[in-house]
């Protein structure tokens, strides 16, 4: 969706049109669940936070500035609800549905299964800065500056925690083999 | 050992986010350290990876849950089943030299839910079925556009619903509203209009025009009818204008392809 026709929708939004909130809803909602996800490595409670993210989201859209990126601060708003949760957890756990086993995959994708399942295993060893930072880096496809703007970050800390993020999944990845050391 | 600097380095050549002078200096140190080369093949292949990481579906009920879970405030914009009032092709009628500048000045005193045609309605075919309520298709919106005024407000969006392209125009207006649309390019006209929650003062329907003026409370649908291919390669543009008491408060502009 391009800036304009994401302003105009977003003016509507704050005019009480639900049609306009089903389009934004629609059009953010899989890249939010996503980043949920990898955040959190739950599927149900991705689901969880995203509905809740989208509900604070409309709840203060009358104070939201047309002017901004909605996608930015949609984001910042699920990195936050997932965090919250994560710390509601109370301990990190690793990934709760990679119960996939070779059963329920194609077997030529099999080993490659086995590595996501892997990746996914080190991104939840990160805290969660790190793993905020490559969450939006990979899964929602943003650039520093878009991860500095929703994580209200300078461009040179979005660097250096991508580059240690980077390094502990590396690290994490040898350990297990996947890398050679 | 590869030092930190040359990791910092490969980790940000990874983003593309490497000045011109960053790069020299990194290939400079890839060409002189086989552990800085092992450390960049590495964080390609977790590059790699990540990146191809499949996205997962949003469950199925999730979209639903959210939307449902939703309040908005303000007016709603729900597509409703109102009547359509099918509207001379006046654009044919000026291709036969026939003036309609006085347009269709309808004294309109419809009721939400009455059918109004223009002739009379043919009811032969009629063999006394009660009709369940038709499903309306949802409709994508291409264009909109918002007007605020003090003590004016109104939503103009336009629609593609079923192949067809549709105004909607809702307005609060605590005072006299005129709302002119002008319709382009030529061969596109108001083809049929449905008025809910009233109706207007005055609707006016001339050659790809229309003019309405009203207070409180409206919503007009207009659906746009097309002579053949009109508009197949030329956006519709739909030119609102805003005016109250002579006075013109703003203009806009809707478009979309056909």
């Amino acid at each position: 969706m391009d800036r304009d026709l994401e302003t105009k929708m977003v003016m509507a939004c704050q005019k009480g049109d639900r049609k306009a909130l089903d389009t934004l809803v629609r059009q953010l909602e899989k890249p939010v669940y996503n980043a949920a996800f990898r955040m959190l490595g739950n599927p149900d409670e991705a689901a969880d936070v995203t509905q809740a993210t989208f509900v604070k989201v409309f709840e203060n859209i009358q104070r939201f500035d047309p002017g901004r990126r909605l996608f930015s601060w949609t984001y910042r708003i699920a990195l936050n609800e997932s965090i919250d949760q994560l710390r509601r957890r109370k301990r990190t756990q690793p990934l709760a549905d990679t119960p996939r086993s070779s059963s329920d995959v194609p077997q030529d994708n099999v080993e490659s299964s086995q590595l996501r399942d892997e990746v996914q295993a080190a991104l939840m060893t990160l805290n969660e800065e790190q793993r905020a930072v490559i969450t939006l880096r990979y899964f929602s496809e943003c650039n520093y500056r878009d991860i500095g703007a929703i994580l209200r970050l300078p461009e040179k800390t979005v660097k250096s925690r991508l580059f240690e993020a980077r390094r502990k999944m590396r690290d994490k990845l040898c350990q297990h083999g996947v890398f050679s050391s | 050992m590869t030092d930190e600097r040359t990791m910092q380095l490969i980790s940000a050549a990874a983003d593309g986010e490497l000045t011109a002078d960053e790069q020299a200096e990194l290939e400079q140190l890839l060409e002189s350290s086989s552990e800085a080369r092992e450390f960049a093949v590495q964080l390609e292949q977790l590059d790699a990876i990540l990146c191809e990481s499949p996205r997962r579906d949003v469950p199925d009920s999730l979209h639903a849950r959210i939307v449902d879970s939703v309040h908005l405030p303000g007016i709603s914009t729900q597509p409703s089943g109102h009547p359509w009032m099918r509207l001379p092709d006046v654009g044919a009628l000026f291709r036969y030299g026939l003036s309609v500048a006085a347009g269709v000045l309808l004294a309109v005193s419809l009721y939400e839910s009455q059918v109004l045609l223009t002739g009379t309605p043919d009811f032969s075919d009629l063999v006394g079925t009660m009709a369940p309520d038709r499903v309306v298709a949802e409709a994508d919106i291409v264009d909109v556009y918002d007007f605020r005024a003090d003590g004016f407000a109104s939503l103009a969006q336009l629609q593609r619903r079923d192949g067809n392209l549709y105004l909607d125009i809702q307005i609060e207006a605590d005072q006299p509203l005129d709302v002119s649309v002008t319709i382009s390019p030529a061969g596109i006209w108001p083809g049929a209009l449905a008025q809910l929650k009233h109706s207007f003062e005055s609707i006016a329907i001339a050659d790809s025009s229309l003019k309405v003026r009203t207070t409180g409370e409206r919503r007009l649908t207009v659906l746009l009818s097309r002579v053949g291919d009109t508009a197949l390669d030329n956006p519709a543009k739909i030119e609102l204008e805003f005016s109250s008491n002579g006075r013109l408060l703003e203009r806009g502009l809707l478009q979309a392809a056909w």
